[in-house]
């Protein structure tokens, strides 16, 4: 008798081995960076949003000061080397989490809502929320680079049935919306993000055949989209979204075959293309940063979003001698055994995130670190999980972002700010002419 | 009375969304139609606002109610937008549920011209969504389909979509249409995929450098520890003992590997030497013996084994294969000392066990010898076999292209489609690449046209309700069943415009049900109705339940997929779900589910009379799921059943309810007293009537599914009164009570079907056809073939959707 069952091995039992992306071959491909055409370089700043499921400990988190010079908490506590780098923003909040009218569902309009500030449609099916910050910045940084941008996770298991109340699944695993119907399924394989990012390892072919081989992939794709078009055109508007949406992915795989062949990023060194999901969550989520450093050194993308878990997650941490569901716990009750779990839980997530940001920083990038080159913000779109409260949520943002931001300092912003104000103050700094974002109601004061 | 509050939710939630989800044609004709009786809102004014303001107001006005408040209905406009919220006022009222039991309860003669005249109204909003419900949506193949439909056009079985992005299930399947997004990441997987399956069916997989892949399966020293004594009876294969190694790999070619088993513990020094057994899809490929270390030896202190290794070669075929590393024989030939079951020959049935050594990590490293070239399988799918071998001559590339075509669009295609796919030949061959290179693009080309990727279906132009195309109908019935494409005989029938006559409907869905690819309904539909798919994933306190090891897990799951192919290949009454007197398991589960005389780790059949178990509720998969990782929870297991099996799901908790006091549990309160308490509040006690009784009943098996007499220090009570006013004390009665009203099940297995055939979450209209099913199943002695059938002659799976009238 066979058991074959689907999927588990590659959670339950592969180790990704290919975590030996080094230094060494970065400098191989500084020249690959594409702005050495003459002029004088100008500094790219890269955006990422990391997003981290079940709300916080806010206790745990919110420095006691304002202003420069405030004491790191214990859930910020992995990030005290970077206090300089560093700006906690307090008070925001993401009003169209709330139900508004609807029925429950906190935790799919918190991550539905959190980049997009749009109220999420409440459905099984007809998912709608809005364009959310990451993908407007994409839309005007993404025009250089191979890809516009990259979604990434950490959690690979297959959803099961319904994910909260009457939201479908799509509203708790994606935060970026490329269109209000669009979201974009973050990568969660480590070897699904390596070869989008350096292709497909083959075996190696001449130089002739990969220029035919791109020349006939450039026309099947015009094929396909000539195909799509005819057949949206004879369907009446409301069956015909699926398809459209298929021919702006295809346009953007073009798009990034077209960079690729002008700005011949070609990666040295012995690069290792990790074999599978990492057992372990740690090691899962630095190979994942690991790449995601990697494409912003090497300019492949500038805007990226992670999920470390998704929405109502319900990941157990075994490894911190922790067997309930992160969900489970999140509903404390105030109870001071739950909550030192959830903020060990916290804590170790941030102290992954905090050597993505070491990372970051130790990469260079012309004459400054790469850190000094982006903006990274940290958040949720719960506080406090025990009651799905959204305002007053946990943001804090890395980085100079060329200049853009004068961190080292934790700002209160009281109780009614949007947190789409920071995402609006963000854009217009990354250069995106834009008056308003969501539900935006001014630019954020940073 | 309703079929279930599931209704509620589907279809008027619809109602509800509609002038969302298609701007505002369809509320303008809702509208329009209610408008024009203004009696709608005066006689509801007059009728029902007193009575509600009266009975329910002083609870159902603001957030603390849930997703239900009554104090919204102003005008005729409002009225239609809150029509889901009075249909479960109505709901609520006909069971009489509420106003809740603590407050003044209404007269008989209050309650029934308000019953009377809620009736009515949901009446016409039927009538009007019969009139104009139903919506098509192109819908793209999910990533099982992906897999099967490039296995049946092609013969190429690597499983291309596993790499895709995950597919987000909707109304519970990962059929539903709307949810099944796309993304530039998954166009890109699509051109890729497209490259390599074209390329895998003409020339075969590209030769491979060998690769190396580690496992390293959880293990938990507690696992082996907690091992005091061993029976008599043991597993001498080792396959179902916790020290034995099971994997699942993908392979991705035909070719030799390497298979290296490293041990890891200790054994008596003075024993016999190790004997390893290698298996492949269990069946035992190789032995092989690892003597034990009688003194220290290269900084092993004797007995010590870590490190050790052995190792093999063999051919294996490409595809996903189980792998296991067992120690045969673990507990003979140790040193007499030990008396181990044999060598001591001991008659109490058990002894000191020693078993603290186990294979640790297995490596496999290939492919070598890498088999090259095209299989068999996918050269006849391509270039077919009705003619002669020497049709690969250039005369015939417009017959291979067009056939493969056909099978690859699922319908006929035009001259037209046809030149533009030739024409890549011709291209190719210019270009100066052979036929088979130029097929190959062609083949890619098919792969990446919406064509291929989407399930489309025409407006047909004709009035509401008219049948879907012959070609659009074998694909419903091929996705439904298959989870693939249509196969030759389906689609010769949509060319020949038989397939929707009843007789031929009819032969070909029980052929279709006896092919070996219904399979993927056992796994696709059975795994995600029962949320089995979930185990997969799910991980129980592993310090609190080592047992739970990944071959229990395997186990488990394959418990309830063969108990479902039984079902469905025997066409068994479908209230075998509910109940029934057999199952399937292996030494591994018989042995958990503590019933005797199951050797080996092969399924068999096995009478269940005597035992608590039978039916899926009983079964460790279903019982797993859901509970959470550290407990049983009687209120996911009250949820689990009244959603998959009745139809009747509650609403979720309103926020800020107190959760469970967890801490006394299984110490010095049951979850019966906790759960009790918890019901004080009557906030909680309309919903938690329904799901706690549910609940207990299963509170006998544990978090991992196993039997139990207590849940800590406190005995287990599973008695309980559902909310009908049947009571029951057991588990046994609880069952007895559900299949004693066999309709809501059925209706409740229906709709689940229905919702994962169409793709769609139902809705209003669909409302008679569920009811229609049911009944027809019912009176075919509830067997599962009547269940499939009445569902492919459904209305709703026949006809076009419709949609709404432009005004």
């Amino acid at each position: 008798m066979i058991i074959t069952k689907k999927h588990l091995s590659r959670r339950a039992f592969l180790r990704g081995t290919g975590a030996a992306i080094g230094l060494p071959m970065l400098d191989a491909m500084v020249p690959a960076l594409g702005w050495a055409r003459g002029a004088a370089p100008k500094p790219v700043t890269r955006l990422c949003y990391v997003y981290v499921p079940n709300g916080m400990v806010m206790k745990s988190w919110t420095p006691s000061t304002t202003g420069a010079g405030f004491a790191i908490t214990p859930i910020l506590k992995p990030l005290e080397p970077y206090l300089d780098q560093m700006l906690v923003l307090s008070g925001l909040m993401c009003h169209n989490a709330n139900p508004l009218g609807d029925g429950p569902g906190d935790h799919a309009r918190a991550s539905a809502s959190f980049l997009t500030g749009a109220h999420p449609r409440e459905s099984g099916s007809d998912i709608h929320a809005g364009v959310s910050a990451d993908q407007v910045a994409a839309a005007t940084l993404g025009e250089q680079t191979r890809l516009r941008s990259l979604e990434l996770g950490f959690e690979d298991n297959r959803m099961v049935g319904l994910c909260d109340a009457k939201y479908s699944c799509a509203y708790t695993s994606s935060i970026s919306w490329r269109t209000p119907t669009m979201p974009l399924a973050p990568l969660t394989n480590p070897r699904h993000v390596f070869e989008r990012l350096f292709g497909n390892v083959g075996p190696s072919t001449d130089a002739k055949t990969t220029a035919r081989r791109a020349r006939y992939q450039q026309s099947i794709l015009d094929d396909a989209m000539a195909d799509t078009r005819r057949l949206a055109s004879a369907i009446g508007p409301d069956d015909r979204r699926k398809l459209d949406e298929y021919l702006t992915s295809i346009r953007e795989v073009e798009r990034g075959i077209q960079q690729s062949s002008r700005a011949n990023h070609h990666i040295e060194g012995n690069l290792q293309r990790p074999t599978g999901v990492p057992a372990d969550f740690a090691e899962h989520a630095k190979l994942m940063f690991e790449m995601l450093a990697l494409a912003f050194q090497a300019d492949l993308t500038r805007v990226c979003t992670v999920m470390v878990g998704r929405e109502s997650s319900i990941r157990s941490y075994d490894q911190l001698g922790i067997p309930e569901s992160h969900h489970q716990l999140s509903h404390h009750r105030n109870d001071p055994a739950t909550l030192e779990k959830l903020t060990r839980i916290q804590t170790y997530h941030m102290t992954q995130f905090a050597r993505f940001i070491d990372n970051l920083y130790s990469r260079r990038d012309a004459e400054a670190s790469l850190l000094d080159r982006s903006m990274i913000v940290y958040g949720a779109g719960i506080s406090d999980s025990n009651r799905h409260v959204h305002e007053k949520l946990p943001v804090v943002v890395l980085g100079k972002g060329n200049g853009a931001l004068k961190p080292g300092r934790h700002i209160d912003y009281g109780r009614d700010t949007p947190v789409t104000n920071l995402h609006l103050a963000l854009l217009q700094r990354l250069g995106v002419r834009q008056k308003s974002f969501g539900d935006s109601t001014g630019v954020l004061e940073l | 009375m309703l079929p279930g509050k599931c209704w509620v939710r589907y279809s008027l939630l619809v109602a509800m969304l509609l002038p969302l989800i298609w701007g505002t044609r369809l509320v303008r004709a809702g509208q329009a139609a209610v408008a024009k009786d203004e009696s709608q809102w005066q006689g509801y004014r007059q009728t029902v606002q007193p009575f509600l303001a009266k009975h329910c107001f002083e609870c159902h006005t603001d957030k603390n109610s849930g997703d239900v408040r009554l104090d919204g209905i102003k005008d005729e406009s409002s009225l239609t937008a809150h029509a889901v919220v009075l249909e479960k006022a109505l709901a609520m009222l006909r069971k009489r549920a509420m106003p809740p039991k603590k407050r003044p309860q209404p007269a008989d003669v209050e309650i029934k011209p308000v019953v009377a005249w809620l009736e009515m109204y949901a009446a016409r909003l039927d009538q009007l969504a019969a009139r104009q419900a139903g919506r098509r949506m192109t819908r793209r193949l999910n990533r099982a389909e992906y897999n099967n439909t490039v296995r049946d056009l092609l013969g190429v079985d690597f499983r291309p979509a596993d790499d895709f992005p995950a597919d987000v299930p909707g109304h519970g399947f990962d059929t539903v249409a709307g949810a099944l997004t796309i993304s530039p990441a998954l166009a890109e997987k699509y051109l890729v995929a497209a490259e390599k399956v074209a390329h895998t069916a003409l020339f075969g997989v590209e030769p491979m450098k060998p690769e190396r892949t580690y496992h390293q399966p959880f293990f938990t020293a507690d696992a082996f520890s907690k091992n005091k004594s061993v029976k008599l009876d043991y597993d001498e294969t080792g396959m179902s003992l916790p020290s034995a190694l099971h994997v699942v790999q993908r392979f991705p070619a035909d070719g030799e590997y390497t298979l290296r088993a490293i041990m890891r513990g200790v054994r008596p020094p003075g024993s016999n030497p190790i004997e390893l057994g290698f298996w492949i899809d269990g069946v035992m490929m190789h032995q092989a013996s690892l003597p034990v270390p009688t003194k220290l030896q290269s900084g092993r202190a004797p007995g010590e084994i870590n490190g050790l290794w052995a190792e093999f070669r063999t051919p294996i075929k490409a595809g996903e294969h189980w792998l296991s590393v067992t120690v045969l024989r673990m507990y003979e030939g140790l040193p007499p000392a030990y008396q181990g079951p044999k060598p001591a020959n001991t008659t109490l049935g058990v002894s000191r066990a020693t078993d603290a050594f186990f294979p640790m990590y297995l490596n496999v490293v290939g492919p070598f010898e890498q088999v090259i070239g095209p299989s068999r399988k996918s050269l006849e799918k391509v270039f077919g076999t009705r003619s002669a071998p020497t049709s690969r001559d250039s005369a015939s590339p417009r017959r291979i292209v067009s056939e493969l075509a056909r099978r690859a669009f699922r319908r006929t295609v035009s001259a037209q489609e046809i030149d533009d796919l030739v024409k890549w030949i011709a291209r190719a061959q210019t270009d100066g690449d052979s036929f088979e290179e130029g097929l190959c693009l062609a083949i890619e080309r098919m792969l990446v046209s919406p064509h291929f990727l989407f399930r489309v279906e025409k407006d047909s132009g004709g009035d509401h309700g008219a049948s879907i195309s012959s070609f659009e109908l074998a694909s419903r019935l091929s996705y439904f069943l298959w989870s693939s494409m249509p196969d030759d005989e389906l689609l010769t029938c949509a060319e020949a415009q038989t397939l929707a006559k009843p007789d031929v409907l009819e032969a070909q869905v029980r052929r279709m049900l006896a092919d070996s690819k219904a399979q993927a309904l056992v796994e696709n539909f059975g795994g995600q109705w029962l949320q089995t798919r979930a185990l997969e994933s799910h991980t129980p306190d592993r310090i609190k339940f080592p047992e739970f090891t990944d071959y229990t897990r395997m186990s488990m799951q394959k418990e309830s997929e063969l108990f479902f192919d039984h079902i469905l290949r025997q066409d068994r009454p479908i209230l075998d779900f509910l109940d029934a007197n057999y199952t399937f398991l292996n030494q591994r589960l018989a042995e958990f589910y503590q019933i005797p005389g199951v050797e080996g780790h092969e399924f068999r059949k096995v009478d269940l009379t005597g035992t608590h178990r039978g039916g899926v509720l009983a079964q460790a998969s279903v019982l797993a799921v859901s509970s959470y990782a550290n407990r049983t929870s009687p209120v996911l297991r009250g949820k689990c059943v009244l959603e998959n099996l009745l139809n009747d799901p509650p609403p979720p908790p309103p926020p800020e309810v107190p959760a469970l006091d967890e801490k006394p549990l299984g110490q010095t309160a049951s979850m019966r007293m906790q759960l009790e308490e918890h019901r004080k509040n009557p906030n909680c006690a309309s919903c938690h009537a329904r799901l706690d009784p549910l609940g207990f009943a299963l509170e006998h098996f544990d978090a991992i599914g196993r039997w139990r007499e207590q849940d800590g220090k406190v005995p287990i009570d599973s008695s309980g009164t559902l909310p009908d006013g049947r009571s029951f004390k057991s588990f046994e009665e609880m069952r007895a009570c559900l299949k004693a009203k066999p309709d809501a099940f059925t209706e409740c297995l229906a709709e689940k079907m229905l919702t994962y055939a169409l793709g769609r979450g139902l809705e209003r209209a669909d409302r008679d056809a569920v009811k229609r099913i049911a009944r027809k199943v019912a009176q075919d002695g509830y067997r599962f073939s009547r269940l499939v059938l009445e569902i492919v002659r459904s209305q709703p799976f026949l006809m076009q959707n419709v949609r709404a009238e432009t005004p």
